[in-house]
């Protein structure tokens, strides 16, 4: 969901920083996660050509978008099924409650959509009387705690299995209260119990989609549990949601995009299950949805192509750059106040809904620079971010603090002899051991000791030496 | 903003056609995962045998376990193997499954009718249509001999492979599927039993779909 009000980002930052379960989940990514990738990117030989290949889709589909969208539409029509426009989150959400109560549904199931959370689908829903049951089991989790996902690809990824069994101990309270939930198998196993159900008794069944396939019509998920594809087949609707810069020319493309989103996402060189669906069940068909229904979203999307961000558009949501971010790792992804996090959640936040509500993502970043080195479509995030720091600063988001210590910086800069002489007296300053707390920077210098200078400033080794210092 | 608007907006900022078209007629070739430890081709070109050896060691990866069986042997691969699962000696299959694979040897296991939503599938028997060695990805298409839901509700699942079927890489299993039967309704890779990593990113099997995948391959 897009968050109309400014998120506290700092505050909850600093309230994640000292949350030791979420610390304690936290710390399970880079053994997970990110050791898995570095495996999967090592196994073979040309994975740099793979990546460089999946960008080259990527970009070459986006300076076609139109020509491809309308390809796509032509197959799914064509195929019996039905594509719906939508310009805006609420557009979206009021066509899919229209389909569903055309559909007479009472029981809604959900594959995991992050677009489905970016335009608050849940909960218009909900509002209208139907009941929706998510199936991937990180969302199931969420779900019945009422939270958001922490991350794009591990929703539940800030909870721990102690927390897990007390959500199911809560809402399962049919199932006997004395049974053993210490271990991972038994959640696992309680919830393919009770989403069974919902599974064969769904109305509508709503997925998300990976890619849109121009040439075939199909629509495509990858799933590693096999609930997106339940939700697909059994339901006699099927409705597809996806924004429009999923689509590919091919089915070639498409593989081409899947072999470095499994790798990327979770180290996997593919996930358990890629379903890809074209129309609805034909006459002949042992199984299969009757109503075949895509709705497309733009939700700012056409402005981002338009802008100097555009290649955030080739963004395939593997979440690598999520995994690889100091940032990310040290305070998990509810923090970023957007349903999308990490380093993509910087550029895509700002780039959909606007730098003003999301002023301070792009400010979350050292710059390391890991989340370009590991995105297997070779968006360059910080060059991104970067870009919207600069628009920030043109409209004056940043805070007044920040914009003084710029201003005097840049007057500073523009006189030599002043940024010399400035330089001199603050080298001399951190001898004195007073100074060693700086005042505007406290929780800095809480954690750090200023470094003491060696020697006199750079200006003043290169003028003694006559060359600059080795 | 309707259709009109958003290809309004898309078409302002470029897209041609005609390339488009161009890149139709002549994609790029498909660019497959080299493995490190697959070793070179013998004789230039891959054989089935090490097309087959290179699928076994991907399927050794994801956790499905590949049989070698003769045709009259199916039944009781199947049989012994839902034994050691101590799973009940019955099976569903798919009309795209039937075949002469020893039932009669193997009386013990019970052929169920194939229904709508079985919820309490133990095993299903389906057909692979094709498969790529590259990652030990099985395809299979809906029709009306195989319900896409064999493929998802049961505890066990069984697929039949025709090892001529496997393809080097997955554009080649692709292609070969599409072009022999049209884009299917619904077209299924699989690659492994189900499995979640929802829970601290530890590994489980059998989330929502089979938590155990057995390939009968018929060589």
């Amino acid at each position: 969901m897009s968050i109309k009000t400014k998120p506290r980002f700092k505050q909850e930052a600093q309230e994640a920083l000292a949350d030791p379960q979420l610390q304690r989940a936290l710390g399970n990514i880079r053994e997970g996660f990110v050791k898995k990738r570095a495996q999967a990117a090592e196994n073979i030989q040309n994975f740099e050509a793979l990546r460089a290949r999946a960008r080259a889709v990527k970009d070459h589909t986006l300076d076609h978008l139109a020509v491809y969208l309308e390809r796509f539409e032509a197959q799914v029509l064509a195929q019996g099924g039905q594509v719906h426009w939508c310009g805006r989150a609420e557009d979206a959400c009021e066509t899919i409650a229209q389909i569903c109560a055309g559909a007479g549904a009472k029981t809604i199931t959900k594959g995991k959509s992050m677009v489905s959370e970016e335009i608050g689908l849940n909960a218009h829903l909900e509002a209208q009387g139907f009941t929706l049951v998510e199936t991937d089991l990180g969302e199931y989790i969420i779900q019945l705690r009422a939270e958001t996902p922490s991350h794009i690809v591990a929703p539940a990824l800030h909870l721990t299995k102690e927390s897990v069994a007390q959500d199911f101990r809560r809402h399962h309270s049919a199932l006997p209260a004395e049974r053993s939930l210490d271990q991972g198998e038994a959640l696992v196993a309680e919830a393919r119990k009770m989403l069974r159900e919902h599974f064969l008794s769904a109305d509508v069944g709503i997925t998300g989609a990976n890619m849109l396939v121009a040439e075939t019509g199909q629509t495509l998920i990858v799933t590693n549990e096999g609930n997106g594809d339940l939700t697909q087949v059994l339901p006699r609707t099927h409705i597809v949601l996806a924004s429009i810069e999923k689509v590919v020319p091919s089915p070639e493309d498409a593989l081409a995009i899947l072999r470095v989103l499994g790798r990327s996402a979770t180290g996997q060189s593919m996930s358990a299950y890629t379903t890809w669906s074209a129309g609805p069940r034909q006459s002949e068909d042992a199984d299969g949805p009757e109503h075949f229904h895509v709705v497309l979203l733009d939700g700012g999307r056409s402005d981002l192509l338009a802008s100097p961000a555009r290649a955030m558009l080739r963004c395939i949501r593997c979440g690598a750059c999520m995994n690889h971010c100091p940032v990310y790792s040290a305070i998990g992804g509810h923090a970023y106040g957007s349903t999308y996090m990490g380093p993509m959640g910087a550029v895509l936040s700002p780039g959909l809904f606007g730098i003003d509500a999301h002023y301070d993502l792009p400010q979350a970043s050292s710059f390391c620079g890991r989340c370009a080195e590991v995105c297997p479509v070779q968006i360059p995030l910080p060059d991104l971010m970067r870009h919207f720091r600069e628009a920030a600063f043109e409209k004056r988001l940043d805070p007044k603090l920040a914009r003084w210590a710029l201003a005097l910086w840049a007057f500073l800069a523009k006189q030599p002899w002043l940024y010399r002489l400035s330089s001199r007296i603050a080298a001399a300053c951190l001898r004195v051991p007073l100074l060693r707390r700086l005042p505007l920077a406290r929780s800095w210098t809480r954690h750090r000791s200023l470094p003491l200078p060696e020697g006199g400033t750079f200006m003043a080794q290169a003028a003694r030496s006559n060359r600059f210092p080795s | 903003m309707s259709r009109a608007t958003i290809l309004g907006k898309l078409r302002a900022l470029g897209g041609d056609p005609a390339l488009v078209e161009a890149r139709c007629a002549a994609p790029p070739p498909p660019l497959a995962a080299q493995w490190r430890d697959d070793p070179e081709p013998a004789g230039g070109t891959r054989s089935l045998s090490e097309t087959i050896a290179s699928f076994r060691r991907r399927a050794a990866e994801v956790q499905m376990e590949v049989h070698s069986v003769a045709p009259k042997a199916v039944a009781s691969t199947i049989a012994s193997v839902l034994q050691t699962l101590n799973l009940p000696a019955e099976i569903a299959v798919a009309q795209a499954a039937e075949g002469d694979w020893g039932w009669e040897e193997t009386p013990l296991l019970t052929r169920i009718k194939e229904g709508r939503r079985q919820g309490n599938l133990t095993a299903s028997l389906v057909r692979a249509e094709a498969a790529a060695a590259e990652t030990a990805t099985l395809l299979a298409s809906s029709s009306a001999l195989a319900p896409t839901q064999y493929h998802f509700l049961p505890q066990v699942s069984f697929f039949l492979l025709d090892a001529r079927e496997i393809y080097a890489d997955l554009e080649g299993a692709t292609r070969a599927l599409i072009e022999r039967r049209g884009v299917p309704r619904s077209l299924n890779f699989i690659t492994g039993p189900s499995r979640t990593s929802d829970i601290e990113q530890t590994l489980f099997l059998g989330a929502h779909g089979p938590g155990a995948l057995h390939v009968l391959l018929l060589e």
